[in-house]
């Protein structure tokens, strides 16, 4: 008997180990299964408003393409704030999937004032830190990423925009830091050919944009002045001319100036503006037509097709700005995929020159709708005039020369026309709109490098608190004092209650 | 099941224990919710979420020592075992209860979220997503803390071994400590599998996509393959003494 129950337990034991070691073994089974199917597959739903933690394809085909350990190191001061940071967990929390994606790049947070270990350490490339002293970057939230022996450099205000709702009082703000780290990711390794700089002519009332400045100091590229009349071009170095609503003409030797630093692969882009200046520039203008195959049209573009509403701080509606249709050119690429508007403002019309003349190819980057009006300068913001030629125009066009020199040299001379220089010497300074990446994209369509990654810059949500210190305070006491004794004395009041039932 | 269940449940607040966890729970809740959120200026709840799990390493003993300790020391898991009712039924229905009590304080603290509305804009669907996550979360260490209580009669052993656990499990991710770097050399293997054991147990690593508003499957499977797990381990265990 005693035999028989002994070994019905020792079946039951073995029964019941077999079950429980199983149970472990398949619970950890599945989770190492789901685990790497997370890698390849997506098994989440990000529920954030505007998707903030979600990684774009374009980053994800970067990220996938990393075959180099890359470290990236995101800079805080802990006297100021500290890892629960609500920026800080954004960029930690982002740049932590890039590292779900691709397990060779990992990432750390530095406090740089009362643990700099990492950095003395040598584990960060000296000439890293002291290019954020040169650079004036402001260290905070700024990223060292290092792959083998190169790096890069982040200045947090790249991606972190900030607006006042006077309305509700709080700070709205706008993430760009997976456009930025995605972008300085693909330029590791690269032919990233950059100009050396970029070159504003003078001396013809050219309009002098100082706040575009910062906006190419971020992107790594240095603005300059130059007249025109002793450019003979810069020994080793590609400088980029860009040619500012101009409101006088050229003269002819700052003509063939102009001619034989692009005719020896140089490159350059000029700007109209019929709002600074509407006059003729004969001499500029032939040279554009005759050389280039690109006129310029004095009449303007009115064009409301897809006006979008132009709002100023108290939120009035002051006026509309329209939005380009987007052409097959290359420099529009990314920005098709993002579906992000182009706007353009005052705009001559261009026109491509049936008889070239020489052999240039010209391309159509920015175009209106097919209702657009080609109006007056007088009538042009007026929409019930009906004056004006309905049509499709031109709002940027490119014109690329190619030649080969006699000791075999292929030479490549690029120029860009816009009849709208608010597009791009101020509208890329403005969130909404894809200005900014249309203009770097220009930039990197004329020195031949590959585009920058485009990748949408997200909102945060908007988590602002309008609570003045009474308020908080009374909250305070209701919620963490309270309420728990109410609780605590309902439940003894029913105890008691019960009990002496 | 159903019976166990509305008996354990009405039990939890026929005695102060249901409303002294409510109230400790709120308490605590709220606190981190004034830290985090009101004085922080945020009406986002991402960084309310990730703590909150360190409020579970005190708060989830107190609701699952007495779940079976109780009864084996009054003796009353005698009549337990001995009745026409599956175990797994009667481990079910305690497990449920204690979730039940969870849930009703977790619900108490959705007033944070009609505080953020009043004087932000909060984002309703996202901090939903942490509520959920608290509840699997919740899910997962009361089945721990049942277990454990039915390892020993004494309520306090019980809650302090949970305490234990869940305070291994919660703030192992925390120490930065790399197996294979320490061991090196031929043991580098095994460091490997010691690291990945450790991010296996790392239950509060787990928890940050639900605190950022992110429903990942790999978690979700996780806490319930957890759960699934330590309540199996309730029944054989349980089992196991009815068979003796």
């Amino acid at each position: 008997m005693n035999k028989e129950k002994n070994t019905k337990k020792l079946k039951y034991g073995i029964n019941s180990t077999v079950i429980i070691i199983g149970a472990i073994i398949a619970a950890v089974l599945l989770n190492s299964i789901l685990v790497t199917f997370d890698d390849k597959i997506s098994l989440e739903i990000d529920l954030t408003q505007n998707e903030i933690y979600k990684l774009s394809d374009s980053t994800k085909e970067v990220v996938k393409n990393i075959d180099e350990d890359v470290k990236i190191g995101i800079l805080y001061d802990g006297r100021e704030i500290d890892e629960s940071d609500e920026f800080m967990s954004v960029m930690k929390s982002i740049v932590d999937k890039y590292t779900q994606e691709n397990e060779k790049i990992r990432c750390e947070l530095i406090d740089y004032y009362n643990d700099p270990t990492p950095l003395l350490k040598g584990e960060y490339p000296e000439g890293a830190i002291s290019e954020i002293t040169a650079r004036g970057i402001k260290p905070l939230y700024a990223m060292i990423i290092v792959k083998g022996d190169e790096y890069q450099i982040t200045d947090p205000e790249t991606y972190f925009e900030e607006t006042y709702d006077k309305e509700k009082g709080t700070i709205e703000g706008k993430s760009a830091v997976e456009k930025v780290l995605t972008n300085k990711l693909s330029e590791f390794g690269g032919n990233a050919k950059k100009f050396s700089a970029i070159l504003y002519t003078t001396g013809h009332g050219e309009k002098v944009n100082r706040t575009i400045g910062s906006l190419l100091n971020k992107n790594g590229l240095t603005p300059a002045f130059v007249e025109l009349a002793n450019f003979k071009g810069i020994e080793g170095e590609n400088p980029l001319l860009i040619i500012d609503s101009p409101e006088a003409d050229f003269t002819a030797e700052e003509i063939e100036n102009l001619d034989t630093f692009l005719k020896e692969g140089g490159n350059a882009q000029v700007y109209f503006n019929p709002l600074i200046s509407n006059e003729e520039l004969p001499r500029l203008e032939s040279y554009l037509k005759d050389e280039w195959g690109i006129i310029r049209n004095h009449g303007v573009i009115y064009d409301n097709t897809k006006a979008v509403a132009l709002e100023d701080d108290d939120k009035e509606i002051y006026g509309t700005i329209a939005v380009g249709e987007y052409t097959d050119h290359d420099i529009l690429n990314n920005i098709r995929q993002s579906g992000i508007k182009v706007m353009y403002s005052a705009a001559n019309a261009l026109e491509i020159k049936s008889d070239k003349g020489m052999d240039v190819s010209i391309s159509s980057v920015l175009k209106t709708s097919n209702d657009a009006l080609l109006k007056s300068l007088e009538t042009a913001f007026s929409p019930e005039t009906s004056d004006g030629e309905k049509g499709e125009y031109n709002v940027i066009l490119t014109s690329v020369w190619d030649d080969i020199k006699e000791n075999g040299e292929q030479v490549t001379g690029k120029i860009l026309v816009c009849g709208s220089s608010y597009t791009l010497d101020t509208l890329p300074l403005q969130a909404d709109c894809a200005n900014e990446e249309l203009l770097m994209n220009s930039f990197n369509w004329m020195s031949g490098n590959t585009q920058d990654v485009n990748v949408e810059v997200k909102a945060f949500p908007e988590g602002g608190l309008v609570l003045e210190n009474t308020p908080k305070w009374i909250w305070f006491a209701t919620l963490v004092v309270v309420l728990p004794l109410a609780i605590l004395v309902a439940g003894i009041i029913i105890f008691t209650k019960r009990r002496y039932k | 099941m159903k019976a166990i269940f509305k008996r354990e449940l009405n039990a939890y607040f026929k005695t102060p224990l249901g409303y002294v966890f409510a109230g400790l729970f709120f308490a605590f809740c709220a606190l981190m919710f004034f830290t985090f959120n009101m004085n922080a200026n945020t009406s986002i709840m991402t960084n309310y979420f990730t703590n909150i799990c360190y409020v579970f390493i005190v708060i989830v003993p107190l609701l699952t020592m007495k779940m079976f300790s109780e009864e084996r020391k009054l003796k009353t898991d005698q009549l337990l075992l001995t009745a026409p009712v599956k175990v797994t039924d009667i481990v079910l229905g305690k497990f449920l209860s204690g979730l039940a009590v969870l849930g009703i304080s977790v619900a108490l603290t959705l007033v944070f979220l009609v505080v953020l509305g009043i004087y932000g804009n909060p984002p309703i669907i996202q901090s939903l997503v942490g509520y959920f996550g608290i509840m699997l979360y919740g899910a997962m260490l009361i089945s721990i803390g049942m277990f454990v209580s039915t390892l020993t009669q004494n309520q306090v052993i019980s809650a302090v071994i949970t305490m234990a656990i869940v305070g291994v499990l919660t703030l192992v991710g925390a120490v930065n400590f790399d197996f294979t770097t320490a061991l090196g050399g031929k043991l580098v293997i095994f460091g490997k599998f010691l690291n990945g054991a450790v991010d296996f147990i790392d239950i509060s690593a787990r928890f940050n996509d639900f605190a950022q508003g992110i429903l990942n499957v790999v978690p979700i499977v996780y806490y319930l393959t957890m759960t699934a797990l330590f309540v199996l381990l309730t029944v054989r265990v349980i089992e196991r003494r009815r068979w003796r």
